[in-house]
């Protein structure tokens, strides 16, 4: 079960993710993050702080998402994750290839960098 | 000791069998973090017999048994439908995947990547897999 909020601030669109995504869930995340994809659209932080479980069905959702997202020139960040889902991203190398932070103001900074 | 869960091919059950493998890992000296990745291993296994080889339907099941070790945990999966050996499963690069925008495709790897032994074992119209982690 998961539940995801999203609204925009500061022109950034802010989601929530609390619960677990799974192969079951992953397509309610799936189609929030799709929503909010797009060129001329605000960069997208995600709050993972809730995000108590992750599984492959998550992960492939934000790697499907890494190209077009590049092509749009939006960016993507997720934060305050915990130690048991940062592993997981951590296990594949998806570290390195997303941006992931630990606080809402080291978020903030890295999108209002030119 | 061994536990055993049965669930029907419903990706809901999922997260029954998350619980299971968490309760039946709890009191051993493994951290969270290393009880969370076994907890996943199992779960990718689970979800791609359910998905994979049992087409979602609700009318399979499958078995889940766990077994504490001195040195090791042992998990068994019984998937009595068409199968998919894991021991086979060339591991994706991930820049590719990232590229074809494709949304699945790295639940085995993960598995490789936790567990220590997999093994693939023809069992009566199915097959067992079993997952092996040193501890």
């Amino acid at each position: 079960m998961v539940k995801i909020e999203s609204g925009t601030a500061d022109n950034i669109v802010w989601i929530k993710i609390d619960g677990e995504v799974d192969a079951s869930s992953s397509i309610q995340l799936d189609e929030s993050l799709h929503e909010h994809l797009g060129k001329d659209k605000p960069a997208i932080a995600v709050d993972c702080a809730h995000l108590s479980y992750i599984s492959s069905a998550g992960l492939g959702v934000f790697m499907s998402y890494i190209e077009d997202l590049k092509v749009n020139g939006q960016k993507m960040v997720l934060y305050a994750m915990n130690e048991k889902v940062f592993n997981v991203f951590k296990m594949l190398g998806l570290d390195q290839l997303m941006n992931i932070f630990d606080t809402k103001d080291q978020v903030i900074e890295f999108l209002n960098e030119k | 000791m061994k536990n055993k869960l049965q669930i029907s091919c419903n990706r809901q059950n999922l997260k029954n069998v998350r619980e299971f493998i968490a309760r039946s890992l709890d009191g051993t000296k493994l951290s969270g973090v290393e009880i969370n990745s076994l907890v996943l291993a199992v779960d990718e296994v689970c979800a791609n017999v359910i998905i994979h080889s049992n087409k979602c339907n609700e009318n399979e099941k499958l078995e889940v048994f766990t077994e504490l070790k001195e040195n090791e945990v042992i998990f068994e999966v019984i998937d009595n439908g068409r199968g998919y050996d894991l021991r086979k499963h060339e591991a994706p690069n991930l820049k590719e995947i990232v590229k074809s925008k494709r949304k699945g495709g790295v639940g085995l790897l993960l598995v490789q990547k936790i567990m220590d032994e997999i093994d693939f074992i023809p069992y009566n119209k199915g097959h067992i897999i079993r997952l092996i982690k040193h501890i």
